[in-house]
């Protein structure tokens, strides 16, 4: 029998992690205008990052010799379990520094990024980012530091400590929630603002909003720092959530799959950004238990969900562009404006 | 014009080309601080190309472009328009280009410059920005109540008649709080009530601030009592200037636009 | 022997690289649409061959494989054109929603692939997830008669196709009136329009066009590689986006030229990076990458795919 509470923590925990990589693109792509098809590549290099910091730097400071015992070697596993179930202070701060590091170097890795391509067109930007993914791929395929083909395993899950799966599994989702709402708040907050406005006139015409004094290049940098940086710590939420790293996990169809959220959802709402994670993560843990009903598929059963997907998203397109939660006027200068014109009459 | 008065920007033999096509040729004008100038000419005459090069949309093919920023001239021929705009001057687009996903009311509040919610660390704390943000929602209502246009501030470009974008692309020129505005064509299309509102708002903001305005238009009628001086250009180059009556009854601007 | 064979590689990648690149600035120049399912257009093209030739015993000729590829590649790109970029464009909507699309189109069709692989596969008792060299019989035949069997069978099927097509497309576009209007489509489609030439059937030709060309490097791709996998498209595309920037979306005779730069540069720098530094093939993605940073570092294309049309030159301001 399917184990409900174990579903349920499972399902939302993807589903946080999935909703901080669609807000983040809803952001980006959406509201501002840079056409992000490399998605994954912020999100593989995060999880990189989060895996050889909770691995390499766990096992240095707890004395083992990494080079006799790296973490992408059986006896570099052992020492890993051995340290995460017997020094959670240990295991919590290195994590914590994982996510600060993860943020401020993916961050800083797509404000780079944006120097050769924000002069260009989207169709450019859109094909470079995506680029960017593959390129990252093949080094960590051809790295053994970071275990090449196979990766690394034994990442420790910061709550592992606590003895019972379910719990450790409760805490880490009510962290990675917690991480996602922050992140909600600081979207919708931008949003509301005058930068929000400012970020829509880039999209809907750069050039007069140029003319009208926005420096479009930078801006567009900043905010592309700020949700690299968001994607990063998404990538270290699921690289200790799933204990691995490995080169197939960050594959182009991750950013398919974020891009469907967020035209499902709402492209430039960041609730219909949660709400498209919610329910492509729902069709994701729930397929494989239907597929395993129909054992006479002749071919692989995966292979119908991007399909499907990609039918969704196109009739989506072309039916209700706009998603299932359009963009209503920010909250605030809408009320302003009424209790203004309450007074005026 | 008299020696006492401040020149705000000045144009020194500016000529454009485009692909051998010679659009500007040796234009050289100057624009007295708080002064509202008319620059007219037939279509095609190069006046809005002028404006593209001060504004920083194009680079002149040959000569300067001057302006006055705190006390003393400098060069602007060559920086971008953002930086322009910062410098203080602000044009408006013969073809209107309003945001499509914007209401009028969001539209007039993207020109003020320097607007404290702009930087992401303000953007996230209300409160730094929320003062200035009901000031400029106040001016804003106001200006389109001067208008009586107060019903339009929660619609979508899509949704508006060709006279109110045109006049919507004017007054988020003006929101702008600059030093210099740049109008083309502002009155296409308006009736004349509120072409006359406008004019008269015009000439309240510069006596005001004493701001300045160059302002391109074919409606030479309600043009000629609101300027203090006139510029024509004709293919290209400078063809008359002077007080207002006389350069409409100069021979010349009188071919010009009538034909041989 | 190995220049030799670098030289070779080079050669037959610049036709692969031509024929694939060229319908892609063709297409963004007409279309306006950036298409993320282009590669699709090569992998079907190279799978239809394969198909056929399994079916047909391993006997297919050159001038088969070339008819059906075309039609194939064609129809793929025409029913992407009908079924889903011309309804969008209905919607008026802004151009990063048809690039969304075309990526979802380029998901679908792959996948399907993936699964017909894997039935025909079962079916037929082949690996068509890894497909070896086809040889085309009438190519072998030609060459016994002109005595040219020292040469690898690839390269001379890259010149048939690669020249034959080009005289075609000369003439067409520069000798027909259909071809006459097809350029002007391309350049500005509602002056055509108002010369009364039907310009919904000139925009399906232009999409067919475009798929049935691209298809046709999937042709030479299949008598060159040893093992032609479904993801095809992938490895190829990256030329492809690269020659047409370099072309900066609009110019053909750039982006034939930057094809066989690319071809070469892959090709021979490759060669020696193997040979005197041991370096792996599939450094190659991040060659080509590296070199479309650097021309969007050093010469973005200006205005290009709709960008700023200004490059920022901070010019010192003076008295």
């Amino acid at each position: 029998m399917i184990d409900i509470t174990g579903f349920l923590i499972n399902w939302l925990a993807y589903f946080a992690i999935y909703a901080i990589l669609a807000v983040t693109l809803s952001l980006e792509s959406g509201i501002s205008g840079i056409t992000n098809f490399g998605k994954v590549a912020f999100f593989g290099l995060g999880a990189y990052l989060g895996a050889i910091i909770n691995t390499y730097l766990l096992l240095a400071i707890s004395g083992v010799d990494i080079v006799k015992a790296p973490p992408y070697t059986a006896e570099g596993v052992i020492a890993l379990i051995e340290i995460s179930t017997l020094n959670p202070a240990l295991v919590l701060g290195v994590f914590t520094l994982s996510i600060l590091v993860s943020f401020i170097v993916t961050g800083v890795f797509g404000y780079l990024l944006t120097y050769p391509i924000i002069r260009v067109g989207s169709g450019f930007v859109g094909f470079t980012l995506l680029c960017v993914g593959e390129v990252l791929r093949g080094i960590y395929v051809n790295m053994e530091f970071v275990g090449g083909t196979n990766g690394l395993l034994g990442i420790p899950q910061p709550f592992i400590w606590l003895g019972i799966p379910m719990l450790s599994g409760l805490c880490y989702l009510l962290l990675s929630v917690t991480i996602l709402a922050l992140i909600y708040i600081v979207t919708d907050r931008i949003l509301g603002s005058p930068l929000g406005r400012t970020l829509r006139s880039i999209r809907d015409d750069d050039i007069a909003a140029l003319c009208l004094g926005k420096d479009v290049p930078k801006i567009k940098s900043k905010i592309f720092f700020l949700t690299s940086g968001f994607s990063g710590v998404a990538g270290t939420l699921y690289a200790c959530y799933v204990s691995s790293v490995n080169p197939q996990m960050f594959v182009t169809l991750v950013t398919f799959n974020v891009w469907a959220m967020i035209i499902i959802g709402g492209s430039e709402s960041p609730i219909g950004a949660i709400i498209g994670a919610l329910i492509l993560t729902l069709i994701e843990r729930i397929l494989p238990l239907i597929a395993s009903l129909n054992e006479y598929l002749p071919f692989t059963p995966d292979y119908l969900r991007p399909i499907f997907i990609g039918l969704i998203m196109i009739i989506m397109l072309i039916k209700y562009p706009r998603g299932l939660i359009s963009m209503k006027p920010p909250k605030f200068t809408k009320s302003a404006v009424e209790e203004l014109m309450r007074e005026a009459s | 014009m008299s020696k006492e008065v401040r020149h705000i920007l000045a144009t020194r033999n500016v000529s454009k080309y485009f692909e051998g096509v010679k659009v500007l040729e040796k234009v050289s004008i100057t624009i007295p601080e708080g002064g509202i100038i008319g620059l007219i000419g037939p279509n095609g005459s190069g006046k809005t190309t002028l404006f593209n090069i001060i504004t920083g949309f194009h680079v002149p093919s040959e000569g300067e472009v001057l302006y006055r920023a705190s006390n003393e001239f400098i060069r602007i021929d060559g920086l971008n328009p953002h930086e322009i705009y910062r410098l203080g001057i602000v044009r408006t687009f013969q073809l209107p280009r309003l945001f499509n996903s914007l209401t009028v009311i969001e539209n007039l509040l993207v020109t003020p410059v320097g607007q404290r919610g702009e930087s992401i660390l303000n953007a996230v704390r209300r409160r730094t920005w929320l003062e200035e943000e009901k000031n400029l929602v106040k001016k804003a209502l106001s200006i389109l109540t001067m208008f009586n246009k107060l019903e339009i501030a929660f619609k979508y470009p899509a949704q508006l008649s060709v006279a109110d974008i045109k006049l919507v692309e004017t007054l988020r020129g003006l929101m702008a709080n600059a030093r210099l505005y740049l109008l083309d064509e502002p009155l296409a299309g308006l009736d004349f009530a509120t072409a006359r509102t406008l004019l008269n708002f015009i000439k309240e903001i510069r006596n005001s601030y004493n701001v300045t305005f160059i302002i391109i238009e074919h409606r030479i009628d309600l043009l000629m009592e609101t300027v203090d001086y006139v510029y024509m250009l004709h293919n290209g180059r400078l063809l008359a200037s002077g007080k207002p009556d006389e350069v409409i009854q100069n021979p010349d601007v009188v071919k010009a636009y009538v034909g041989e | 022997m190995e220049i030799y064979r670098a030289i070779l590689c080079s050669y037959v990648f610049s036709w692969i690289y031509i024929l694939s690149s060229l319908p892609l600035t063709l297409s963004y120049r007409t279309t306006k649409v950036f298409n993320f399912a282009h590669p699709i257009f090569i992998t079907y093209g190279a799978y239809v061959v394969i198909i056929v030739n399994e079916v047909l015993g391993r006997e297919i000729p050159l001038a088969v494989a070339v008819f059906l590829a075309f039609v194939v590649g064609g129809l793929v790109s025409l029913i992407s054109h009908l079924l889903v970029f011309k309804p969008l464009s209905y919607q008026r909507v802004s151009s990063n929603v048809y690039m969304v699309a075309s990526m979802g189109l380029w998901f679908i069709y792959q996948y399907v692939l993936y699964i017909v692989c894997q039935l025909l596969t079962r079916r037929y008792d082949v690996n068509f997830l890894s497909y070896s060299t086809i040889e085309y019989k009438d190519v072998r035949f030609l060459q016994d008669v002109l005595g040219l069997n020292s040469m690898p069978q690839y390269t001379i099927t890259a010149t048939l196709i690669g020249v034959s097509v080009g005289v075609a497309l000369y003439i067409l576009f520069n000798k027909t009136v259909l071809g006459l209007s097809l350029r002007g489509i391309a350049d500005n489609a509602s002056l055509v329009a108002i010369c009364g030439v039907p310009i919904n059937r000139l925009v399906n030709l232009t999409w067919f066009l475009v798929g049935g060309i691209t298809a046709l490097s999937g042709v030479i791709w299949v008598n060159f590689s040893g093992s032609t996998t479904p993801d095809l498209g992938l490895n190829i595309v990256v030329d492809n986006f690269a020659a047409a920037f370099i072309g900066g979306l609009y110019s053909l005779p750039i982006t034939a030229v930057a094809s066989i730069v690319l071809a070469l540069i892959e090709n021979m720098l490759l060669a020696v990076l193997n040979y005197y530094f041991g370096v792996q093939p599939t450094v190659r993605i991040a060659i080509v990458f590296g070199i479309v940073l650097a021309i969007l570092v050093a010469r973005p294309p200006m205005g290009a795919g709709g960008g700023l049309p200004y490059r920022f030159i901070k010019r010192v301001s003076r008295k």
